[in-house]
């Protein structure tokens, strides 16, 4: 057997005093234990995208050709109900099905975080319980990449090119990843708490689908003066950051980014205060 | 060194767990009479443990042996009382819990080493070592699903011990599987013991307790009942 070397370089800067492993002044962990949880949540991440792409024989192209098949089905239809150019709004639906994926998948796979993890988390220390969420959205993440792609180039097809614009795409995407990390925690930690919350959570997001302009143009909310509808709808904004560089070659507008940042501030905020309270309880409610 | 200072833990009950009892405990009102389905597991443990110490925790079956274990590990938070640890801490548990089940052998070797604390160069060292360890060979190209007991008992066993902790945390772990794989465990966990300043084996067998440990901390109902000498405590609790 080869000799074991010792382990964790940090152990060497050495006896760190955890209180149970959770010193008072980081309730939510200590720095190592958030790095080494990066590492952690991309290594499971990689597992359930492996196994989601791998299972199947068009395998990776599913993330992309499912929600096209949806949008030309839809939009097929929808375009004529709404009298909408077929160009203009096959992109559009595309785009905004692939962020409102992200959405859900976000809250539903967040909702069962830490109860899929309830083996590690009753038998593994010192390893932050933000981890399991953070896999997910992960995981997430990177079929709304793979979709981003697919959706600039339909809007490619359609007449739409590249401008300097759809850079502002990848500050909106970082926004979109937070708030898809902010959710997933709350998700979790509230259906850890309550299992009743996941259905419902499933009925919030149902609602809210047909409240936002996913299906159908903005604009119809505003013809029918429902304007606040949009207003103070958050996921309208926030949809709207990667919608207007990339299918319309606009700057999104001040309001959007400002409406945006409001919204990632609240539920980061609430995020890492559900995360504070059930750090020390987590594992009883499994 | 580990100081626990009063602990006390006490389980929420079934009770706690219904969408109007959170709620009403949130603001402040018990709805259900207290103590419903509430289990306190430890009533006030005081116990310090200094470096080189070997303690053997014995006592009944539900006494709260595996729970001290998981307090002093940090993943029960105990409901009163302070826990200080110093160092790195593992614990190794009798069955193993937490793989991914659609994942091959050697995935579950990465995942779990990076869990148990490695690094992701470390674990690409190590994992080879871990895999020949393990003797599973090609089983270990199956998704674990379709490993039996003994197999992911060899698999936790070999990734868990790949660590040299300060502080080693056993229950009920003296070594798993066969015969001739038991042997080979034992030695490897040897090793680990031989490394750790601190060892706190959580054990059933009075004989193995007594080949590895000195001193002895008897629990029952929560309560250390008796501390000392491996001898003295191994005797009063088998002659009782």
């Amino acid at each position: 057997m080869t000799p074991l070397a010792p382990t964790r370089d940090e152990g060497g800067a050495g006896a760190a005093s955890a209180s149970a492993a959770r010193p008072r002044s980081e309730p939510l962990g200590t720095r190592q234990e958030h790095l080494r949880s990066l590492s952690i949540a991309w290594q499971l991440a990689r597992l359930d995208l492996v196994r989601r792409y791998t299972a199947t024989m068009l395998g990776l192209a599913w993330a992309v050709a499912s929600p096209l098949l949806m949008a030309a089905v839809i939009g097929l239809v929808f375009a004529r109900l709404f009298g909408v150019p077929i160009a203009e709004f096959l992109p559009y639906l595309f785009l905004n099905l692939t962020l409102w994926s992200f959405f859900v998948a976000c809250l539903d796979s967040g909702a069962i975080a830490f109860i899929a993890a309830e083996g590690y988390i009753k038998q593994i220390p010192r390893v932050a319980f933000f981890t399991y969420p953070l896999r997910m959205v992960f995981a997430a993440f990177v079929t709304l990449a793979l979709g981003l792609v697919a959706a600039a180039i339909v809007s490619f097809v359609f007449g739409n090119r590249p401008s300097v614009y759809w850079i502002g795409i990848l500050p909106a995407l970082g926004v979109w990843f937070l708030f898809g990390f902010a959710i997933a925690c709350i998700s979790g930690v509230l259906n850890t708490a309550v299992r009743d919350f996941q259905y419902i959570q499933s009925v919030g997001v149902q609602a809210l689908f047909y409240a936002t302009p996913v299906m159908f143009p903005a604009d119809l909310l505003v013809e029918h003066g429902l304007q606040w509808m949009l207003t103070y709808n958050p996921l309208y904004h926030l949809m709207m950051l990667v919608c207007v560089p990339l299918l319309i070659n606009e700057p999104a507008t001040l309001p959007h980014w400002i409406a945006a940042a409001i919204t990632l501030a609240a539920v980061s905020a609430f995020a890492i205060f559900a995360m504070r309270v059930a750090r020390p309880r987590l594992v009883y409610w499994l | 060194m580990i100081h626990l200072d009063g602990i006390t833990l006490t389980f929420p009950g079934k009770g706690a767990r219904s969408l109007r009892e959170r709620i009403s405990s949130t603001f402040g009102v018990k709805t259900l009479p207290a103590g419903r389905g509430e289990v306190t597991a430890l009533r006030g443990i005081d116990l310090r443990v200094r470096h080189g110490e070997h303690v053997g925790v014995i006592g009944l079956n539900g006494a709260g042996k595996t729970t001290l274990l998981k307090v002093m590990c940090g993943i029960y938070t105990p409901t009163s009382g302070r826990v200080t640890v110093e160092g790195d801490i593992a614990c190794l548990f009798e069955v193993a819990t937490g793989f991914e089940m659609e994942a091959t052998g050697w995935q579950n070797i990465i995942t779990r080493g990076l869990l148990v604390g490695l690094s992701r160069r470390e674990v690409r060292e190590r994992t080879r070592e871990i895999a020949e360890f393990t003797e599973l060979g090609d089983a270990l190209d199956r998704p674990v699903k379709t490993y039996s007991a003994g197999m992911f008992l060899r698999l936790a066993f070999a990734v868990s011990t790949s660590i040299l902790p300060d502080v080693l945390l056993l229950d009920e772990v003296v070594a798993a599987g066969d015969q001739r794989f038991h042997e080979k465990a034992q030695r490897r966990l040897q090793q680990m013991v031989d490394h750790a300043s601190i060892l706190v084996l959580v054990s059933h067998s009075m004989e193995t307790i007594r080949r590895m440990c000195q001193r002895v901390v008897w629990i029952e109902k929560g309560l250390v009942r008796m501390d000392g000498s491996a001898e003295d405590v191994i005797d009063a609790y088998t002659t009782q």
